[in-house]
């Protein structure tokens, strides 16, 4: 018996387990497939493919005024979370930065890792490719980014990470390749080669696809910093991009080492009630299925494209509880015990196919805030 | 001053009825140009089964249809193997199938010549599991698979190679005429605006569902029913061979393997404009229902887009009121001088992309006696260049998946592909889904006009695979504009067009699997990548 089961492992269900582990809560955490940060940027919109600012999305996601110093408390968690984790997060939602793309689009977004850098509307950047990188091409970033920001002046450069590969390369590939000093120390001494030649004076800002390293992206983004004698930043966009990829590895680090009980590969295929509480989970490992109890759920099953929704002919159905849902796929009758959130609280909530990380946050925040008042109020006694 | 060219055959559209007839002329040692609007084969052309006919579905109702469809598809095979893959065909009855249909049937396809086997239901049931279990007889015939993109692809390089020309992103603007006689085409280049004339002995109206509009310039009556049919794309093939409802031809009753997956439809409903795409998800639920008698499981698998064509259909008097269904699917060539008093004007519509070749022999025939020229039809024998390449690619180093994709693929562009492989990166994989490398892409794109995705996916399948692009086209427009092969306009241009039209594909069949895809498309591009309001823009 727990006292928290927590389903789905993107940022909304990683956060819920372990900031319920915080609480003293026993929790497990269902997980299935290999979590949707993977397929993210690990930076956290506002209202995700719209640079609104926080009354508009207040309005989007129809938020109390009382919520924002929930949001406030929610960010200042995280980003303690994440500087003990050792991959920090910058930035407020009340003041928006502006972040170049993998397509050399400028967004402006809330929070972000501090590989990230804004691009400012002038002085001088270089943008960095790797010949083997097909998803990050420097010349087409330049160039788009260039109508962004005209007074901006750019260039671009292509370099070699020296290794070849007949599967295609991606930036979590080439963040892996540059955890390695000899790769970075080589990469850095084309870049200036090229620079010299090209007569291109030190930049303010070098770009470089979300690949400055993995584990080790302090020491690559501090070489590349030290010796190019600039900023440097990260540009997302195709996935895999390194930038969640830590995220989400620091993250299932912390929930391990913090004693969640995962449950990998199980699939929740419904829920035992018990009046209007769940009483356990049935959950399917490797054929098998069983039961799985708590006192409280979290449902972090991350909307349609998470696979907590399903589009069907008739109409939109929750996929791991089978509960009843409304053609949005809100809940007929929520169970007392549950708490969806993030994209599990219905795609009303969903813009261009996610909520956007600030949301998932706050709607995480308040879900923990839920467990620790119904436990003292004595719910879990009953 | 506006360019003239001179020539002897106009031949307007750019479908396999147009190719053809381009080939056939070259192969006469006639002087050709093809002109069409848009790429070779945006329309009916590869907006169909892909299925090569045996005859046996125009069995009953119409038999000449069959017996032509029988015959070309004996010729087709021996002719054109690159873009054929002998699956054979299932004829199935069901117990709610009418019994004297079956029967008659079985006496037509004997009398017509079209060799039909009866097989034990358990046999069939083994070979195709996906099969209705309820299945009361099986006969096999000899349909096939046709791939209509290489078709055409192939047939009309052929042509060129032997001296035809083709334009494409060329529109007729006007038929111009001369006391009652057609004398030549006014076109503009589509992508500079540039206008042109070209003159000509003989135009050929082979534009298909377009077919009235040019009708129309040279002030000719015609009358052709546009009749939409909508397919769909299964993620997987689950039948090897070609599968038919034994009944009168309807809706839902096909499915075709092609490649890696499997086709099923269609429908039919008449329609004014030749560019109506439009998709219904009401029609697809009705296809899909009639499809579920034949394959019981097909609500659990994964259709990854639906697309539409229309049938030209021929009606000899404007007035009888039809389904489409009823209209002869049996070619008509038009010798506009004998039937309106305008010479040097031909239109051949109808048919099937099966009897292609037999329309394009009789259209040619046509054409020569019209000029005088003594030339016999050859396209009966002579060969288009196979796709197979052996061996070859053994030396580039490339994905195993890549090197057998290319071994079958890369046909007469072979040695070109090889050594551009030589060079590293050219030899990336840039479609996952479908093993399309750079130096393929490269392979695919015109000397000149502008860069655009959908001609490298009809020439390459980027993008055709479950992800529908999601990843490809992103990579390929940016190599482009990398590499100098596209302006970056062209480039964001191309990209967000093609994205909006896979989209378009993918909406109506929106469900499970596909609406995860869908979104994720939208996701990356809007979100990830910071497209914003810019994606709808080109839509």
């Amino acid at each position: 018996m727990y006292d928290v089961v927590v389903i789905g492992q993107g940022l909304s269900g990683m956060l819920s387990a372990i900031w319920a582990r915080e609480e003293g809560c026993r929790t497990a955490l269902v997980t299935t497939g290999a979590g949707k940060i993977m397929q993210s940027t690990g930076v956290m919109d506002l209202i995700p493919g719209s640079d609104g600012n926080l009354n508009e999305w207040m309005g989007i996601y129809h938020l109390g005024s009382w919520q924002q110093s929930r949001l406030n408390d929610a960010i200042r968690k995280f980003k303690t979370l994440m500087n003990r984790l050792g991959y920090p997060y910058k930035g407020e939602p009340q003041d928006l930065i502006p972040i170049v793309t993998g397509s050399g689009r400028i967004k402006h977004t809330a929070l972000y890792p501090e590989t990230i850098s804004p691009v400012t509307e002038e002085g001088s950047a270089v943008v960095v490719g790797f010949n083997e990188l097909t998803d990050f091409q420097p010349l087409f970033i330049r160039k788009n980014l260039q109508k962004e920001r005209p007074l901006l002046s750019i260039d671009s450069i292509r370099i070699h990470l020296g290794k070849y590969s007949q599967r295609l390369m991606t930036q979590l590939d080439a963040a892996r390749l540059l955890d390695q000093r000899d790769i970075r120390t080589d990469c850095i001494g084309q870049i200036k080669k090229q620079m010299a030649q090209k007569q291109i004076g030190r930049p303010d800002l070098f770009i470089f696809p979300a690949s400055l390293g993995e584990d080790e992206w302090k020491e690559t983004v501090g070489q590349f910093h030290s010796e190019l004698r600039a900023k440097v930043t990260e540009a997302p966009g195709m996935p895999p991009n390194a930038t969640a990829i830590r995220l989400n590895d620091r993250l299932k680090r912390e929930a391990i080492r913090s004693g969640v009980r995962f449950y990998a590969d199980t699939t929740v295929v419904g829920a035992n009630m018990d009046g209007e509480e769940i009483k356990s989970l049935r959950i399917k490992t490797s054929g098998r299925v069983s039961n799985l109890s708590g006192k409280q759920f979290i449902l972090a099953t991350g909307g349609v494209l998470g696979g907590g929704f399903e589009i069907t002919p008739e109409g939109i159905k929750e996929s791991a509880l089978h509960l009843e849902t409304d053609s949005s796929g809100v809940m007929a009758r929520l169970p007392v015990n549950l708490y969806p959130v993030g994209a599990s609280k219905g795609v009303q909530m969903i813009c261009h196919g996610i909520v956007g990380g600030v949301y998932t946050l706050l709607s995480t925040y308040e879900a923990v805030c839920g467990l620790r008042q119904s436990v003292t109020g004595g719910v879990g006694n009953a | 001053m506006e360019e003239v060219l001179e020539t002897q055959v106009v031949v307007i559209g750019g479908g396999i009825t147009g190719a053809g007839i381009l080939r056939d002329l070259a192969l006469r040692g006639i002087k050709a140009i093809l002109v069409e609007q848009g790429d070779l084969g945006h329309g009916t052309s590869t907006r169909n089964h892909g299925l090569l006919h045996s005859g046996g579905r125009y069995a009953v109702r119409d038999p000449e249809a069959a017996v032509e469809s029988y015959h070309e598809n004996l010729i087709l095979k021996k002719t054109i193997p690159g873009s054929i893959e002998k699956t054979g065909g299932l004829f199935v009855k069901l117990p709610e199938d009418d019994d004297d249909y079956a029967q008659k049937w079985l006496r037509s396809c004997k009398k017509l010549g079209i060799p039909v086997e009866e097989i034990p239901v358990e046999q069939a049931l083994r070979e195709e599991p996906y099969l209705n279990k309820k299945a009361q007889a099986v006969f096999c015939v000899p349909d096939g698979a046709v791939d209509d993109f290489t078709l055409l692809v192939d047939v009309c390089a052929d042509a060129v190679r032997r001296g035809a020309k083709t334009l494409t992103y060329h529109k007729v603007t006007d038929i111009v005429t001369e006391q009652e006689r057609v004398v030549g085409v006014c076109i503009r280049d589509v992508l500079t605006g540039m206008e042109k004339e070209i003159r000509a002995d003989i135009v050929v109206n082979a534009a298909g569902p377009w077919g009235m509009e040019i009708a129309g310039m040279a002030g000719v009556p015609l009358k052709i029913i546009n009749n939409k049919g909508m397919l769909v794309v299964f993620s997987h093939r689950f039948n090897k061979r070609v599968i038919n409802r034994l009944r009168m031809p309807g809706d839902g009753d096909i499915f075709v393997p092609a490649h890696d997956v499997t086709i099923f439809g269609t429908t039919g409903v008449n329609t004014e404009n030749p560019n109506d795409f439009s998709l219904s998800r009401p029609e697809l639920e009705h296809m899909l229902a009639d499809g579920k008698a034949l394959i019981p499981s097909i609500d659990d698998m994964r259709l990854i887009r639906a697309y539409s064509g229309s049938r030209p259909l021929y009606q000899t008097s404007a007035g009888r009121g039809s389904s489409g269904r009823d209209v002869t699917r049996g070619m008509a060539l038009l010798d506009h001088h004998e039937r309106d008093g305008m010479d040097g004007f031909i239109t051949i519509t109808g048919g099937k992309l099966t009897t292609f070749r037999l329309m394009a022999e009789k259209t040619v025939d046509l054409v020569c006696e019209k000029l005088g020229v003594q030339a016999n039809c050859t396209t009966n024998v002579e060969t288009v260049s196979g796709r197979r390449t052996g061996d070859s690619f053994n030396k580039a180093d490339i994905a195993p998946a890549a090197r057998h994709k290319l071994r079958n693929w890369a046909g007469v562009q072979a040695p070109k592909i090889e050594s551009a492989l030589k060079e590293e990166e050219s030899s990336h994989i840039v479609c996952e889904c479908e093993q399309v490398t750079w130096a393929e892409i490269e392979a695919a794109m015109p000397e000149k006009g502008s860069f655009r995705l959908g001609g490298i996916r009809r020439r390459t399948r980027l993008g055709m695979g479950p992800c529908q692009g999601t990843f490809c086209n992103f990579r390929a427009a940016a190599l482009a504009a990398e590499k100098g092969r596209a302006t970056i306009e062209e480039a964001d241009g191309a990209l967000l067009h093609a994205v909006s039209e896979r989209k378009k594909g993918m909406g109506v069949v929106a469900t499970g699997e596909t609406a995860r895809q869908l979104l994720l498309m939208e996701t990356i591009y809007r979100v990830s990548l910071g497209f914003g309001e810019e994606a709808h823009q080109n839509v």
